[in-house]
């Protein structure tokens, strides 16, 4: 068996993708490989099928450098960023792998699944959210939308839907209200966790999106986990949508991004130094120095989506308690312990 | 088509600590700390200006307000009470108007409010991190190496120019 070492020290949203090509990797080539990865995010390789420990000095083992220059012709082909590692190692390798499920591959353990949610952990109370991510980076400003905005979504859920607020510390995530707050206390792996129990993501284009195609779901729940992405025009949806979420897009529909997304970095410039000020990276149609295409996207654009998936519904823990013992007990279950599980 | 992104604040800056009737217990902290002088040019040390004074003017308007809810009620006092609470309004909307201008900057400001009254705003900037460092700064590591030149080498005799702090050639 070839012996591959698979390196990416990109960010973890990216990492994520990575995480599909190893395992469509194996799918297509069942034995043929024993794979390793270096990145920077191990928590997203945590119960991974796919990987066996391997020494990088060891002469056999080939170490990989991975990229994803498919990107370059997103605007042209119709290509997805799961296939961009794909096609990457096809070249690299000479082989013809081919995505076996349009998402990451993120692996929870036996316990991950039976703990309780981290909302439940800290209300008590298993309580049916979304998770809300309503900042980003400082490096894809141009991803940002405005706070208030957020801020209008979440009060238009008042007593429908508990949003629990996500971000790094790092980064910018200005604080929401009314929700459960739970920024810069996350880990990767609390993330992913959290993930696993949520109704639904709503968030930009960002790593949460790419968790919310990968991460399963909870048992009695549709696989596909409702996510609404509020994306602009500066990444095409065929790149980044998931079936099965409602991505927001203005491409088409503004002279920067009639034949694609625009690519670009920042709506303005930060000042802290970094090239992505520079004006080829920078916003070309501002309002209010929101980006014109994140602009044209209302509260009211994104509520909608929202209610689109809310018929359907999640059961809470409760709720599949409930179904599993029913399912146990037949139609004999008593009433009274049903309404216990409640 | 807007490609020259601004970041001059919607108003120029009115910095309560000029005006006469200024009152010092109503002006926050910044981060903790004393905000800078009123002349101070660097922009994240304005902005935080800025904030301070409009948190400063809305701990000012509620003072006015609690005094009005303090006397007897009367058609006065309701009236009085309705104008400091116009006035809040307005100012709050200026508040608002700092926090829309900013946001793409990456600039948060939170207040830390007791008993009704902003003793802080704890700021954030999109140009530089808690540190106060440029977020694009490489971190530098200085580790000092001595290396002793041959026997009956000077330094000025190499061949070679090395700049550096505490290094004087000539």
């Amino acid at each position: 068996m070839q012996k591959l070492i698979l390196e990416n020290y990109q960010p973890p949203g990216d990492v994520v993708m990575l995480t599909a090509a190893v395992r469509d990797l194996h799918r297509c080539y069942p034995g043929r490989y024993l794979t390793d990865v270096r990145t920077d995010c191990p928590e997203l390789w945590q119960n991974n099928p796919y990987l066996t420990p391997l020494d990088a000095a060891d002469s056999g083992v080939r170490v990989l450098n991975c990229h994803y220059p498919l990107i370059q012709v997103s605007n042209q082909r119709p290509v997805h960023f799961i296939h961009g590692f794909i096609e990457y190692l096809n070249e690299q390798l000479g082989l013809s792998i081919t995505p076996t499920r349009m998402a990451g591959d993120i692996h929870l353990s036996d316990e991950e699944r039976q703990q309780p949610s981290l909302v439940e952990e800290i209300t008590g109370a298993d309580v049916p959210y979304w998770i809300i991510a309503a900042g980003g980076k400082f490096d894809f400003t141009i991803k940002w939308w405005h706070f208030r905005r957020w801020q209008a979504v979440v009060n238009q859920f008042r007593d429908k839907i508990q949003f629990v607020q996500v971000g790094a510390s790092q980064h910018y995530h200005p604080a929401l209200k009314d929700v459960l707050d739970l920024r810069g206390h996350t880990s990767l792996r609390d993330l992913i966790r959290l993930v696993h129990h949520a109704q639904g993501v709503l968030c930009p284009v960002t790593l949460l999106m790419h968790l919310a195609a990968a991460v399963e779901t909870t048992p009695g729940c549709h696989s596909t986990r409702p996510c609404v992405v509020v994306a602009g025009g500066r990444e095409p949806a065929s790149w980044e949508a998931y079936p099965g979420h409602e991505f927001i897009h203005t491409i088409g529909q503004l002279p920067c991004c009639a034949e694609g997304g625009c690519w670009r970095s920042r709506s303005v410039p930060l000042g802290d130094g970094d090239e992505k000020d520079e004006p080829q990276h920078l916003c070309v149609d501002t309002v209010n120095n929101l980006p014109r295409c994140m602009d044209m996207i209302t509260p009211q654009h994104v509520s909608q989506a929202i209610r689109r998936y809310l018929d359907p519904g999640c059961p809470s823990r409760a709720e599949r308690r409930t179904a599993s013992l029913l399912d146990r007990g037949g139609p004999a279950f008593d009433r009274r312990e049903q309404l216990l599980c409640r | 088509m807007n490609t020259t992104p601004t970041n001059n604040p919607p108003g120029g800056l009115d910095d309560p600590r000029l005006r006469p009737d200024f009152r010092q217990e109503f002006y926050p902290y910044v981060n903790g700390r004393e905000a800078g002088p009123a002349d101070a040019s660097e922009k994240n040390e304005r902005i935080a200006l800025e904030f301070a004074a409009a948190y400063y003017d809305l701990n000012a308007g509620y003072e006015r307000l609690l005094q009005a809810r303090s006397r007897p009620d009367s058609p006065e006092r309701r009236e009085n009470e309705k104008k400091c609470l116009q006035s809040i309004d307005a100012i709050l909307i200026v508040r608002d108007r700092l926090e829309d201008h900013y946001a793409p900057f990456g600039v948060i400001a939170d207040p830390v409010v007791k008993d009704g009254f902003t003793v802080n705003v704890k700021l954030s900037f999109g140009n530089v991190n808690a540190a106060g460092r440029r977020r694009s700064e490489l971190h530098t590591l200085t580790a000092c190496v001595p290396i002793p030149l041959p026997e009956g080498i000077n330094f000025e005799d190499l061949p070679i120019q090395i700049e550096g702090p505490g290094i004087h050639p000539d």
